[in-house]
């Protein structure tokens, strides 16, 4: 589903992947870990060339990317490539002037794949399925932070993409909001979403994570089931990082 | 002690014919100047290879030398080098246009960017193409944030007219310009066409004001 090798991106002189390799099946969730600056954010951007990697190769459903230091990749085979994930992010950054039932049909329909009927349709449904059915017609900045980050949710969701990419979705939130935020998020990992998720949050890597990625230095330092990475841990460096983590 | 004769400004058609002038010149060059600047804004926003570099330079020449020079070039100094004599009142405006314009540019431009980071970046994972981006996410937010400037330069644009007096446009300023050299009353003349400017910008200011407080 996911095929990443020796992936690596540098900012001028920074490297900050210095060659990722993973592979990621279908259905499952990838939860990705480490200590701030280790590239996991960058890893996630790379995956939607939000950031165009410097070398390497990304394979994602059937497309297949190779890249080399200066070499550009064209924008409409970037896009091509992009259409098969979605994205949430940290800050949601729903559209402030759309309705939240606009921002959920803009995918679809701004794209031209469905009239705006259908696509109508379409984000009803999807808000039905985040639990906000009833928040249809308000603005984003009439609901709370949880609600906005399932608006996303569905917002991504209405592209049908192969693989949701979330990037720390609930970091922004007030403690109390990210419990619904999660849930949504594990409906979907039951449903047999593929996901890759950079987060915090260890309860959500141990309960619903299939594989846990713990990058350190630009690097995968472990990976396995979470009962392995989160329970076993084998580096010092991994050790280190989860004692220091609130589980 | 200064006798005062009000009398002297009592010229009901000359004034009338001058804020007449000074309104038209003021919209008809506030609104070519948004033009350009719309058009000048979003190849500066869009990066458009060369003719960026040509915006660049028109903003930066516009912008950086005195509204009055530009004025008094194109009127005596653009026909000398084009050998074409164009009509004096559209020579006359043509300073005022393009000054309006450069700004307008800069105001379109800073209204863009002015939008944040994820607006751009949300849009482009729903595979959004640069125009749907920029005609249904960037644009509708970024306008809202272009009115106060654009209408604050348009005040400007406004009270700038009167140096088109200097080239015989028969406007407010030089209305009292010329009553003043008839009647020798330069305090009430000038005083009165102070007020007319006044009592035209009042009315806009207070809307502006009223729009930005509801936003």
């Amino acid at each position: 589903m996911i095929h990443v090798k020796g992936l690596k991106k540098s900012f001028g002189d920074i490297h900050v992947l210095k060659g990722v390799d993973l592979k990621i099946e279908r259905g499952d969730v990838a939860v990705v870990i480490g200590p701030s600056g280790c590239g996991k954010s960058t890893f996630l951007r790379c995956l939607n060339l939000l950031e165009e990697p410097t070398a390497g190769r990304l394979e994602i459903a059937t497309q297949r990317l190779e890249f080399e230091p200066g070499g550009k990749v064209s924008e409409p085979r970037k896009a091509k490539f992009r259409a098969s994930t979605g994205m949430v992010f940290q800050g949601f950054n729903l559209f402030p002037h759309m309705t939240v039932r606009e921002n959920v049909m803009s995918g679809p329909f701004l794209n031209r794949i469905l009239s705006r009927k259908a696509a109508g349709e379409k984000a009803d449904e999807l808000l039905a399925r985040v639990g906000l059915s009833e928040r249809a017609h308000l603005m984003p900045n009439q609901i709370s932070g949880g609600q906005a980050q399932r608006v996303a949710i569905a917002r991504a969701l209405a592209l049908d993409p192969e693989v949701m990419l979330f990037d720390e979705p609930t970091s922004a939130l007030d403690p109390e909001l990210v419990g619904e935020v999660l849930e949504v998020m594990q409906g979907l990992a039951e449903d047999g979403t593929t996901m890759v998720v950079v987060t915090h949050e260890m309860s959500f890597a141990r309960d619903v994570a299939t594989n846990v990625v713990f990058m350190d230095g630009g690097k995968v330092g472990e990976m396995g089931p979470p009962a392995q990475v989160l329970d076993a841990p084998q580096s010092p460096r991994l050790q280190s990082f989860l004692s220091k983590v609130v589980h | 002690m200064y006798e005062f004769d009000w009398s002297v400004v009592l010229d009901g058609a000359l004034w009338l014919n001058a804020i007449k002038i000074t309104l038209a010149y003021a919209v008809v060059t506030s609104i070519a100047g948004l033009l350009i600047g719309v058009v000048f804004g979003l190849i500066l926003v869009a990066r458009v290879p060369v003719l960026r570099w040509v915006a660049s330079a028109y903003v930066l020449l516009f912008r950086s030398t005195p509204l009055l020079v530009q004025i008094v070039w194109f009127f005596y100094a653009l026909p000398m080098v084009t050998g074409y004599a164009l009509p004096d009142w559209f020579a006359a405006g043509l300073g005022l246009t393009l000054y309006m314009g450069a700004f307008s540019a800069e105001i379109f431009r800073a209204g863009v960017i002015s939008i944040e980071k994820g607006q751009w970046e949300a849009s482009t994972v729903l595979g959004f193409s640069y125009a749907t981006k920029m005609r249904h996410i960037i644009l509708p937010q970024a306008t809202r944030r272009m009115v106060p400037p654009i209408v604050s330069q348009s005040i400007l644009q406004l009270k700038n007219t009167s140096l088109l007096s200097v080239v015989a446009v028969p406007d407010i300023m030089y209305a009292a310009s010329s009553l003043t050299m008839s009647t020798y009353r330069p305090l009430e003349v000038y005083t009165f066409a102070a007020l007319l400017y006044l009592a035209i910008l009042t009315p806009v200011t207070l809307i502006a004001s009223r729009y930005e407080l509801k936003h």
